[in-house]
């Protein structure tokens, strides 16, 4: 495992209209946070250089201590190891000092950020892009994370516009899931045509120059280069990475933090392999998929976001299969042109 | 929404890494670049010392190194700490794989 996710809290500060979580006003202590740092670092081989630290919420920023402390004690605990840490926040609490705090450890603050469609999904419009600008000041590099509702779908390329303006350039966009987000074949034709202008932004903006990153078509891209996305390579649960609640149980991913049946252990009494094999045994792919041309580029194996469009871990919803075919057109479409032309900045960064 | 298969031949025209870097088999491994010309795609794969190996291959993909050089502003291409970066949420693509106390474990960045 070379990822550790803190759960931090599960309280928080904003209410996203698509959001399901359960919040609570429950932060993890500093004792669950070292022990669960101590749990992590029982788990690495002997060998391991660097690994990622992420908190994770609700809102991480309301439980800011626990940032600074968990920060400090594993930089001491791992004097010579690389640590990469990271959070991503509404933007409410960034203040001067926390930003000064992340400058100096190496923490990447990334920005939950709806475009133009904050106000009504998330609120706090002005404050937020106050943040958005005072984050780019201090890091050019700050990743924007925004969630796409399919009631406001159709201003998606404009708030791709909106986050260049403000000199953004790693955007990475997730269609909202769940109960509060039905996709249907008029919102997915009109998410068709905004990830199409998207994808030209994307093309436009590398060629001239300025090296733009919309994950979810660079993701596919690098997959392909790399040709490590195959079906036979899907997440394995909890096999690199390791999430602990704010209580120190330990869940498989981000998606289903708190869930009871998705509980897979706790930091003292490790993890549960049983349970784990249970889960993992149940996941299995959809036979029809093995007849799919896309199915070698597919991310249908990713139980998260099978679980999250359609309940299943293994089964991808028709919108994920529409989505993720729409994805490698474009991807393809993209890396055709930058690599044809040469472009240098983005060849010799896909192919380093 | 209806779930349906495809039967499209997906067919990208552009090389994967390895299609590269077979040209780099002379050098250790290290950044690469491709260039698609016309009718014939010249790709430059590389090692940390700058050292490349300009590789020639036709539309068939098997390329042969053809000529060195060195690159310039090759130290411009190391892996920066933003490239480690693993985003939570980000319904990445497994970018690479790797074997972790002999389990196939996902991986958390490229460098991995």
């Amino acid at each position: 495992m070379r990822h550790l996710i803190l759960g931090i809290t599960s309280n928080c500060n904003l209410a996203c209209s698509y959001c399901e979580q359960v919040h609570a006003a429950k932060y993890m202590s500093i004792d669950v946070m070292r022990d669960a740092i101590d749990y992590f670092a029982s788990t690495l081989p002997h060998d391991t250089s660097k690994f990622q630290i992420s908190f994770y919420g609700g809102e991480p920023l309301l439980a800011k201590n626990i940032i600074r402390e968990a920060v400090l004690y594993s930089k001491a605990k791992f004097p010579n190891t690389k640590i990469i840490y990271e959070t991503t926040t509404n933007g409410l609490l960034v203040d001067d000092s926390f930003i000064e705090f992340s400058r100096d450890n190496g923490l990447v603050i990334a920005l939950s950020h709806d475009g133009l469609s904050q106000s009504e999904t998330r609120g706090f419009e002005r404050e937020v892009n106050t943040v958005l600008d005072k984050l780019v000041r201090n890091s050019p590099s700050v990743p924007i994370m925004m969630t796409v509702h399919p009631e406001f779908v159709d201003t998606l390329a404009k708030s791709i516009e909106f986050f260049i303006k403000h000199k953004i350039k790693k955007i990475n966009i997730t269609p909202a899931s769940g109960n509060k987000a039905s996709w249907d074949d008029n919102s997915f034709s009109i998410l068709k045509e905004q990830m199409e202008k998207v994808t030209d932004l994307y093309i436009k903006n590398n060629q001239d120059g300025r090296r733009l990153k919309i994950l979810p078509i660079e993701n596919k891209i690098k997959a392909y280069i790399n040709e490590t996305q195959s079906v036979n390579s899907h997440c394995k649960l909890c096999s690199s990475k390791l999430l602990v609640n704010y209580d120190g149980k330990i869940y498989p991913c981000t998606h289903f933090i708190g869930l009871e049946e998705f509980f897979v252990g706790d930091i003292y009494a490790g993890l549960d392999y049983k349970r784990l094999m249970e889960i993992e045994s149940s996941r299995i792919a959809p036979s029809e998929c093995d007849s799919c041309s896309y199915n070698k580029r597919c991310s249908h194996r990713c139980a998260c976001a099978n679980h999250g469009y359609s309940k299943s871990l293994s089964e991808p919803s028709a919108f994920q299969c529409e989505y993720e075919r729409l994805l490698i057109n474009l991807a393809d479409k993209a890396a055709e042109i930058l690599i044809n032309e040469n472009n240098p900045t983005f060849v010799k960064d896909l192919y380093k | 929404m209806e779930k349906r298969v495809s039967n499209n031949d997906l067919n990208p025209n552009y090389p994967t890494k390895s299609e590269v870097n077979i040209s780099a088999s002379r050098v250790t491994k290290g950044i690469a670049s491709a260039i698609m010309a016309a009718s014939v795609t010249i790709g430059a794969a590389g090692c940390g010392d700058g050292k490349v190996v300009k590789a020639l291959f036709e539309k068939d993909r098997n390329p042969r190194p053809v000529e060195t050089y060195e690159l310039a502003g090759a130290a411009e291409t190391a892996p920066t700490e933003e490239d480690d970066l693993l985003l939570m949420g980000e319904e990445t693509a497994p970018t690479e794989e790797f074997i972790l106390d002999g389990d196939i474990a996902e991986p958390i960045s490229e460098d991995y």
